[in-house]
């Protein structure tokens, strides 16, 4: 038995059934995508092949292609700069309140064990309604009925109203995740930081927050491929509307592809967030490792 | 020798895996049974189990029940679907019963996933179901070229259902027919016969007296027309309507567009998306129309904040019923958009669109179950059931009694005009696409009328070119 252990030929007799749904499910649809996004496919057949020109159209001729793809990067950038900030403070306040630790553990990760759809239908109906949604509500309750808008039908406010949602779903999440990198930080240093007297806000900017470097990159890194392939949340709150004005480029793609039956279309769309993902992630690599990132 | 154990063992393993994962339990498609079998088969799936205990069913080949499995997608997954599936189901339950030996297995799916992505996947693989919710128009077109939908003509003339559909004009493609609408619609304002006759207000015959009538009801405070914005299909309800009576030459103007002697861009298709300009304007949509979906459109209306509604004879029964709605099924009207004074006076968006369709690829055995379905559903008892239950206009010739009130109004309304059908079972789906977020800019205030047509038949210039 030993020997038959030590014989390469077992393993990889073992490995062809995971490397044949590896290659059906992975690897075959990627190349099928990669290949059908050069053709004129309508979903019936394979189309004709037409070399570049869906991603010509794409990045020259598609003004709803690059809204959408500025929708992803603000997505991103609210993450890094807004959420992130957000998440850290909370995180340490949480760390340093003593009663119902677990009571503000357990509600702020609540949001994000929830469906996104069931999310999305909540925050359409309960808070940007127009009619019975909370904000209005309260806009008009404070005698501020002039600013009350139709949140999810006016350009200016959808995708924004989008962010904030999904902000509110995540953050739980990420707090969670900083919280127990803060009690993993070892408690001589925070005693030797207290001796030499660093108090309150010095404390956290120059022991807590460095020490959870590594923590916070995972999550501005799980923010990047989040934000990039982000899809449902849209389709069940706006849909992509008013006029395609708060899509991403994963419900472009849906778009083009099963509504317009542009599949071809839709699949260049979709090889191109994928080199745009990479893109950015390298981008985001480069940095923190050159600012020190979860090895150093 | 224990290793050469270990890796036939090994190898037998993925094999046996591999086989597995290649089974097919519908074995009558690969294997041709034997009497007693298939008399087995039909016992299993019909539960009548006196032929599969006959001892010599090859003596009395004729009398064995054969086993026919049939598989049926509908789309009928909402609450509001409900009674719609139930009277499938009931119709399925008619076939059975007809045809010993016939199972239909049916399964529900939400309608764009069905029709936008497993359809067209399944088209292309070449294994649609084999029976299947269907568009006429541009659909039909596109899956008819595939080679798997069945002709339909000589099965009907068997049938004897030949010239008992009222129209089978969007589902024929070069003079074949490839399915059978399930009911009709016509589209048209309803409105709430109270609220008008608390206003003073008739039914208006002019685009001036509907905007009169608009303007009064919203100095009351009542929203003049329901609209859900979010989905811009449901603009373009109106929106097509206002076009063609527009358009000097009507319903052609649209047709016209694709075979390219028309544009979007001439001055009286733009008078129409300019009316529609119009409305949204003068407030007469809700506020923040954008943000409302299709049910919110309708809940305005049946909660009586909305005098009016543009809408499918579709919602009829919904707009009617006492569950539902609190107008009242008597005072639910209907009346037919004003005539503008163009060819496209007197056109009414009616239509025979939404139906089933079948597999090319069915077997003899298959064919005996379909007609058995075709018999069963498409018949007087469902035709008079849809109509009296949700007001669906029927697709098929049978005499109707017992229609809801509203019904009737719908007739009134149809009275000499002529049907054009939707358009966008005329133009391809990216002009569709365009129209969508055209209409929707009008009514956000971003962009003109004149704008929007350009963005139009830009499009329509591209889809053009490419179908050439």
């Amino acid at each position: 038995m030993n020997r038959t252990l030590r014989n390469p030929l077992t393993y990889l007799l073992f490995l062809i059934v995971p490397a044949a749904f590896y290659f059906v499910f992975f690897f075959y649809p990627v190349i099928q995508t990669f290949r059908i996004g050069f053709t004129s496919s309508n979903g019936i057949g394979m189309g004709k092949f037409i070399g570049f020109q869906n991603y010509v159209r794409a990045l020259t001729d598609d003004p709803i292609f690059w809204s959408a793809f500025y929708n992803n990067v603000y997505f991103i950038l609210s993450s890094i700069f807004i959420q992130i900030p957000i998440i850290i403070v909370l995180a340490v306040l949480i760390s340093e309140i003593r009663g119902f630790r677990n009571f503000y553990k357990i509600t702020v990760f609540l949001p994000s064990i929830l469906s996104t759809a069931v999310v999305a239908v909540i925050w359409r109906f309960a808070i940007y309604h127009p009619d019975v949604g909370a904000a209005n509500k309260f806009l008009t309750a404070v005698g501020l009925s002039k600013f009350t808008h139709a949140w999810l039908g006016e350009e200016g406010y959808a995708t924004l109203a989008i962010l904030i949602t999904n902000a509110w779903q995540w953050t739980g999440f990420y707090v969670v995740l900083v919280l127990a990198a803060i009690f993993s930080i070892p408690k001589e240093i925070l005693e030797a930081a207290d001796t030499d007297g660093a108090r309150g806000f010095r404390k956290l900017r120059s022991i807590t927050v460095p020490l959870l470097r590594p923590v916070i990159i995972v999550i501005i890194l799980l923010s990047i491929t989040g934000a990039m392939k982000s899809m449902d949340i849209v389709i069940v709150m706006t849909g992509g509307g008013p006029y395609r004005s708060s899509d991403v480029m994963a419900t472009h793609m849906t778009n083009m592809a099963f509504r317009n039956g542009e599949y071809g279309y839709g699949n260049a769309i979709a090889n191109l967030i994928f080199v745009f993902t990479l893109v950015i992630t390298l981008i985001f690599n480069f940095i923190s490792k050159k600012y020190g990132d979860v090895e150093s | 020798m224990k290793k050469t154990v270990f890796v036939l063992l090994g190898m037998v393993l993925i094999l046996s895996m591999a086989l597995a994962a290649c089974g097919n339990n519908n074995t009558e498609s690969s294997v041709t049974p034997t009497p007693a079998a298939e008399s087995t088969k039909a016992a299993e799936t019909s539960k009548e189990p006196e032929p599969s205990k006959e001892p010599e069913p090859s003596k009395e080949p004729e009398e064995t029940v054969k086993s026919i499995k049939l598989t049926l997608r509908h789309t009928m997954t909402k609450d509001s679907d409900k009674k719609a599936l139930a009277r499938l189901t009931s119709a399925i339950q008619d076939a059975e019963a007809a045809q010993p030996g016939l199972k239909i297995e049916a399964e529900g799916m939400e309608e764009q996933v069905h029709r936008f992505q497993r359809l067209r996947a399944e088209m292309s693989a070449g294994n649609p179901p084999d029976i299947f919710v269907n568009f006429g128009g541009t659909d039909t077109k596109d899956f008819s070229s595939t080679g798997n939908l069945l002709e339909l003509t000589p099965l009907l003339a068997e049938l004897g259902l030949n010239d008992k559909f009222v129209s089978l004009g969007e589902f024929t493609v070069d003079g074949k027919i490839y399915g059978l609408p399930m009911a009709g619609y016509a589209e048209g304002f309803f409105y709430n016969k109270t609220i008008f006759a608390d206003n003073g207000l008739k039914v208006p015959t002019t685009w001036d007296e509907l905007l009169a009538v608009c303007e009064a009801l919203k100095a009351k405070n009542i929203i003049p027309i329901a609209m859900g914005g979010k989905d811009p299909w449901v603009i373009n309800m109106i929106a097509n309507s206002l076009w063609v009576h527009s358009a000097v030459d009507g319903a052609d103007a649209i047709t016209g567009t694709v075979a390219g002697t028309h544009k979007w861009t001439d001055a009286d298709l733009t008078e129409g998306f300019k009316k529609l300009d119009t409305i949204a304007k003068k407030g007469y949509f809700p506020k923040g129309t954008l943000a409302l979906a299709y049910d919110e459109h309708k809940n305005k209306f049946v909660n009586l904040e909305a005098a009016m509604s543009f809408d499918g004879t579709w919602s009829g029964g919904f707009y009617s019923g006492a569950d539902t709605s609190k107008i009242g099924a008597e005072n639910v009207g209907f009346f037919a958009l004003p005539n503008f004074g163009t060819k496209g006076d007197n056109q009414i968006n009616a239509s025979y669109t939404a139906g089933f369709s079948f597999s090319s690829k069915l077997d003899a055995d298959q064919q005996v179950g379909l007609k058995a379905f075709i018999k069963a559903f498409y018949s007087e008892k469902y035709q008079s059931l849809a109509n009296q239950e949700e007001g669906w206009l029927p697709s098929m010739t049978y005499p109707i009694t017992g229609a809801q009130p509203f019904v009737y109004e719908v007739q009134v309304a149809m009275k000499g005009q002529t049907a054009f059908p939707a358009f966008d079972s005329i133009v391809q789906q990216k002009v569709r696409e365009a129209i969508e977020t055209g209409v929707q800019e009008i009514l956000g205030g971003k962009s003109t009328a004149e704008k929007v047509v350009a963005k139009i038949q830009k499009a329509q210039d591209a889809a053009n070119s490419e179908t050439k």
